[in-house]
C-alpha cells in the first residue's frame, strides 16, 4: 500500500503513465529531434562545418527555450490549479500533508518533463557519429538541462504557493528568472550558475570539463531551496485556499478602487471591458506594465548614451527583440487562458446566449486582450525611438536635438491629457499599441536615412523582411494556443510552443522554409479561428 | 400555431452519437403560464431547456422514426431562423452556477445589461429593480465570491431577468438550496409571473413544482408521459367515469344502499374497518354530485367530507415513469 507521503505522487505517475498524450509528446519532440537532425545534417553540407556540433546546439538551446517558456506555466499552476478550482481545501482535508500536496503536484510534473528530456538522450547522441562532438559534451548538455529544469520547476512551485492565480505565479517565477539573468549579466558568479552561461562553455571545441559542473550542482540546490521554501510557507500561503483564488484576487480592494476601479462597460462593448479588467489584470496590471516599460526605456536611453561600444542597430535589435520576446510570452500566456477560464468558470453557456454569433463573441474577447497589450507596444516603440534618437545625437546632434525634444514634449502633453494611467479606455490603450507599431517601423524607415553607416541600412532591410516571419508565427501560435487550450486541460502552451518551435526551424531553410512556413502558418491559422469558434460552440452546449 | 402559446414543441427528436435523447417529443406552453417540465434523470429534460435555449441545434428530422417535423417555435419564431430574436425575448439559467465570481453583483448585471445592448440609464433602472425583486438590493457591491448558494442563485436568477426577457427558462433552479431558499425562490417566480413572464422550469422532483405550476410536463427516456394541468395529472378520472370519496360522522347502511342504487353510479366501495368513509365511481355526465350529495342527507347520513379521489404526486409520478435511470 502506498504511504500518505506519495499517494498523490503515485496517483499523478499512474495518470500520466495511461495517459496517451505523455506518449504522443514523447514520440513528438523524438521526431522533433530527427527533423531537427536532418535539417542540420543537409544545412551541414553547404556550410562545410561541424554537423553534429551544430546539430546539438540547435537542440539543446530550443530545449532551454521551450522549458523556459513553456516550463513556468506547466510548473507554476500545480498549486495554483487548486486554488483556482477551490478544491485545495478538500486536499489539505485528508491524510495528505503538506510535504505529501507538494510532491504530488509538481514532482510528478517534473518527473515527466525530466522523462521527456531523457527521451531525447539517444537520438542526440547520434549527433556524436555527424561529428565535431563528443559523448561528454551531450550528456553534458542534459545534465544541464535536467538541472535547469529541476530549479525551474521548484521555483515555479515557490511561486504557485505564494501566489493565488497561476499567471501571478508565472509572473513571480518568471521575473525571478529575469533578474536572475540580469544579475547573470553583471556577475559571473551567478551568471555561471545559469545554464546559458555553462551551455556556451560545453558547446566549444574541445570540451574537456566535468558533466555534472558548477551550474548544474547550483540549480539542484536552488531547486531544493526553493522546494523547502515552499514547503516552508505553505500553511502560511494556502490556510483560506477554500475561498477560492478569483475570490482572493478581487478580495483585494485597492486593487478596484480609485484609479483602478473598472468603471462601467459601454454599450455592445461589455466582453472587451469584462476581459481587460476581470481577465488581463486591468489598470492596476496596465499601471505595473507601464512603469516596466518606462524603467526599459529609460535604461535603454542611458545605455545607448553611455556604451559606445554598442553600435545603434545592435542596441534597436536587442530592445526590439526583448519587446518581442516579451510580448510573445505574453500573448502565449493570454491565448492559453482566454477561452480556457470560460470553460472553467463554466460561463460559456451565458456568452453563448448573448444575441450576437459566437463569432462576434469570441472576436469581442480577442479585442479585450489587445488592450492590455498597449505597454508592450508602446514600450517596444519607445524604446526603439530612443535608442534610434540616441545614435543619432552621437553622430548628428544638432540635427536630431530638435526632433528629440519635439517627441519628448509630444509623449509628455499626451501623457498628462490621459492623467497617465486614470481611468484609461480600452480604445485608448489600443490606440496607443497602435501608434508604438507605427513608432517602431518609422524608427526603420528613418535610421537609413540618418545614419551614415551603411550597415544600419543592411539591417533595416534584414528587420524589415525577416519581421514577417515572426510575425505569420505569433498570429498562427496565438490561434494554436487558444485552439489547444480548448481541448487539452493542460499542457496547451507547452505543445504549441512545440509546434511553433520546429516551424521557426524549418523556416529557416530556403524556399520551403521563407515561403511555405508564413504561407503555411497563415493559412492554417485561419482554419484554427475557425475551428475555434466551432470548439467554443460546442463547449457552449456541455459547459 | 396558437397565438397563446409562448413555445410550441412538435416532434422533437436528438441524438448523441449513440444515444437517443429524445424522440418525438411534443408539447406546448401557455403565456403567462409556470410550466413545470419533470422528469427523472437523463430523462432529456436539460437537452430539450438546451434547444429551447438556442444552445443546441435541434437535428434534422429522424426519417428511420417517421418523425418528419421536427419544429421548436418561441414566440412563433423558430428558433434556428429567428436564433437572435428568440435570445432577445428569453433568459435560460442553467442547472450550474455561470458567473464571474471575482465580480461584484453590480458589475455582473451591468456586464450583461451591457453585453444584451442595454444603455446605462435603462440599465441603472433595470438593475435596481431586479435587485429589489430578488431581495438583493443591500448586496449590489458585494463580491459574487463571498456569495452564499441561494444568494448566488438570486443572483443568477437577476442576471436572467435584467434584459427584461418574456420567457425564463429555469433548469433546476433549487437544486442544492435549502428549505427556506426554496420557498423563497418560489415566491420570486410567483412574483414574475404576476409580472407577465412565462416561466418554465426544470425538476426531478415533482412535488416541489406542485404548488407553484398550473401546467406539467413529465419525460421519461427522451419520451413525453404527460403534458397537460397538474389538476389532471393528480385526478384518477378516466375518460367519462369520476370517482369520489364520501367520508360520513359514522357508517349509515341505508346511505350506502341509496347511493348504489342511483342510476350511473358505477361502484360504491365498502367503508374502510375504522373509518366510514366511501369510494363512489360514476359516470360524470350521467350523475350530477349534486344528486349524490342530496341522496346521501335524504337517507339520513351526516357528511364530513365530499371530495375528489386523487392520486399522490409521485404516485403519479412513479405511474408514468419507468424504474431505473433513462439509458
Amino acid at each position: 500500500m502506498t504511504s500518505p507521503l506519495l499517494a498523490l505522487f503515485v496517483r499523478s505517475l499512474r495518470e500520466d503513465t495511461r495517459a496517451k498524450s505523455t506518449y504522443w509528446a514523447r514520440a513528438g519532440l523524438a521526431a522533433f529531434m530527427l527533423v531537427v537532425m536532418g535539417l542540420t545534417a543537409k544545412g551541414g553540407r553547404f556550410s562545410g562545418g561541424a554537423t553534429g556540433l551544430a546539430f546539438l546546439k540547435g537542440a539543446a538551446w530550443f530545449q532551454t527555450v521551450f522549458l523556459t517558456i513553456s516550463g513556468l506555466g506547466f510548473f507554476a499552476s500545480a498549486i495554483t490549479e487548486e486554488k483556482e478550482e477551490g478544491t485545495l481545501g478538500l486536499l489539505r482535508m485528508t491524510n495528505l500533508s503538506p510535504l505529501s500536496i507538494l510532491l504530488g503536484k509538481s514532482t510528478s510534473r517534473l518527473a515527466g518533463s525530466l522523462l521527456l528530456l531523457g527521451a531525447q538522450v539517444p537520438f542526440t547522441l547520434v549527433a556524436v557519429t555527424l561529428g565535431g562532438v563528443s559523448t561528454g559534451q551531450v550528456l553534458a548538455t542534459y545534465a544541464t538541462l535536467g538541472a535547469y529544469a529541476f530549479l525551474l520547476c521548484n521555483l515555479a512551485l515557490l511561486a504557485s504557493v505564494i501566489m493565488p492565480r497561476t499567471v501571478g505565479a508565472v509572473v513571480l517565477a518568471g521575473g525571478v528568472l529575469g533578474g536572475a539573468l540580469a544579475c547573470g549579466a553583471a556577475w559571473d558568479v551567478v551568471g555561471g550558475a545559469l545554464p546559458f552561461h555553462q551551455m556556451r562553455t560545453i558547446f566549444r571545441t574541445g570540451f574537456a570539463g566535468p558533466i555534472l559542473g558548477f551550474q548544474v550542482v547550483m540549480n539542484l540546490l536552488a531547486g531544493l531551496g526553493c522546494f523547502l521554501l515552499a514547503w516552508l510557507l505553505f500553511h502560511w500561503r494556502c490556510e483560506s485556499a477554500t475561498e477560492s483564488a478569483a475570490g482572493s484576487f478581487a478580495g483585494r480592494r485597492w486593487l478596484r478602487s480609485g484609479r483602478f476601479a473598472p468603471g462601467r462597460p459601454e454599450r455592445f462593448h461589455a466582453i472587451e471591458w469584462k476581459d481587460y479588467h476581470f481577465l488581463h489584470g486591468g489598470s492596476a496590471v496596465a499601471c505595473a506594465k507601464w512603469i516596466a516599460c518606462g524603467i526599459v526605456v529609460v535604461v535603454s536611453l542611458v545605455i545607448a548614451l553611455a556604451w559606445d561600444h554598442y553600435e545603434s542597430w545592435e542596441l534597436l535589435a536587442s530592445i526590439s527583440l526583448c519587446g518581442l520576446l516579451g510580448l510573445v510570452a505574453e500573448l502565449g500566456l493570454i491565448a492559453s487562458r482566454l477561452f480556457a477560464t470560460e470553460v472553467r468558470e463554466q460561463t460559456l453557456s451565458s456568452l453563448a446566449l448573448l444575441p450576437q454569433s459566437m463569432e462576434l463573441t469570441v472576436q469581442a474577447k480577442s479585442r479585450g486582450y489587445r488592450a492590455s497589450l498597449a505597454p508592450w507596444g508602446v514600450g517596444i516603440g519607445c524604446a526603439g525611438w530612443l535608442a534610434f534618437l540616441a545614435a543619432c545625437i552621437k553622430n548628428h546632434p544638432g540635427q536630431i536635438a530638435g526632433l528629440f525634444f519635439a517627441s519628448l514634449a509630444c509623449g509628455a502633453a499626451f501623457l498628462l491629457r490621459a492623467k497617465f494611467v486614470d481611468r484609461w479606455s480600452e480604445n485608448r490603450q489600443q490606440t496607443m499599441a497602435a501608434l508604438g507599431v507605427v513608432g517602431s517601423a518609422l524608427v526603420l524607415v528613418l535610421l537609413p536615412v540618418f545614419s551614415n553607416d551603411p550597415a544600419d541600412v543592411g539591417a533595416v532591410v534584414i528587420i524589415g523582411v525577416l519581421g514577417l516571419h515572426p510575425l505569420a508565427m505569433i498570429g498562427f501560435g496565438f490561434r494554436l494556443t487558444a485552439y489547444l487550450s480548448l481541448r487539452m486541460k493542460r499542457g496547451a502552451l507547452p505543445l504549441a510552443v512545440v509546434i511553433c518551435g520546429v516551424a521557426v526551424i524549418v523556416s529557416a531553410f530556403p524556399l520551403i522554409g521563407w515561403i511555405g512556413i508564413p504561407a503555411g502558418a497563415f493559412l492554417v491559422g485561419l482554419t484554427l479561428r475557425k475551428k475555434t469558434i466551432a470548439r467554443f460552440e460546442d463547449l457552449s452546449v456541455e459547459n | 400555431m396558437d397565438p397563446q402559446n409562448v413555445i410550441d414543441i412538435e416532434n422533437l427528436s436528438h441524438r448523441y452519437k449513440t444515444h437517443q435523447a429524445l424522440s418525438g417529443v411534443s408539447f406546448t406552453v401557455q403565456r403567462q403560464s409556470i410550466h413545470g417540465f419533470v422528469g427523472p434523470n437523463g430523462a432529456g429534460k436539460t437537452t430539450t431547456l438546451k434547444i429551447l435555449a438556442t444552445l443546441l441545434k435541434p437535428q434534422s428530422a429522424d426519417v428511420s422514426r417517421e418523425t418528419r417535423v421536427n419544429s421548436v417555435h418561441v414566440f412563433g419564431q423558430h428558433i434556428v431562423g429567428q436564433r437572435n430574436q428568440v435570445r432577445r425575448r428569453m433568459g435560460f439559467m442553467p442547472d450550474h452556477f455561470s458567473m464571474y465570481r471575482q465580480m461584484s453583483v453590480f458589475e455582473y448585471l451591468d456586464f450583461f445589461g451591457a453585453a444584451y445592448g442595454l444603455g446605462q440609464a435603462q440599465r441603472d433602472k433595470i438593475i435596481g429593480d431586479v435587485l429589489t425583486l430578488t431581495d438583493m438590493a443591500g448586496r449590489r457591491d458585494d463580491l459574487i465570491s463571498g456569495l452564499s448558494r441561494g444568494m448566488q442563485q438570486r443572483v443568477s436568477l437577476a442576471r436572467v431577468l435584467v434584459h427584461d426577457p418574456d420567457l425564463l427558462l429555469l433548469d433546476e433552479p433549487a437544486s442544492g438550496l435549502d428549505p427556506r431558499a426554496r420557498i423563497e425562490l418560489m415566491e420570486i417566480l410567483e412574483e414574475l409571473r404576476r409580472l407577465g413572464k412565462t416561466i418554465f422550469i426544470s425538476s426531478h422532483i415533482l412535488s416541489e413544482l406542485a404548488t407553484l405550476c398550473d401546467h406539467v410536463t413529465i419525460l421519461d427516456r427522451g419520451t413525453v408521459k404527460y403534458t397537460g394541468t397538474m389538476r389532471g395529472l393528480i385526478s384518477t378520472a378516466d375518460g367519462a367515469s369520476a370517482t369520489y370519496n364520501l367520508t360520513l360522522a359514522a357508517e349509515h347502511p341505508p346511505a350506502r344502499d341509496a347511493l348504489a342504487a342511483l342510476p350511473g353510479m358505477q361502484g360504491v366501495s365498502p367503508p374502510l374497518p375504522n373509518e366510514p368513509r366511501y369510494t363512489l365511481t360514476f359516470d360524470r355526465a350521467q350523475l350530477p354530485l349534486n344528486t349524490i350529495l342530496q341522496t346521501a342527507l335524504t337517507a339520513g347520513a351526516q357528511i364530513v367530507s365530499f371530495a375528489e379521489d386523487v392520486k399522490h404526486l409521485n404516485q403519479a409520478f412513479m405511474d408514468l415513469t419507468e424504474p431505473g435511470v433513462g439509458a
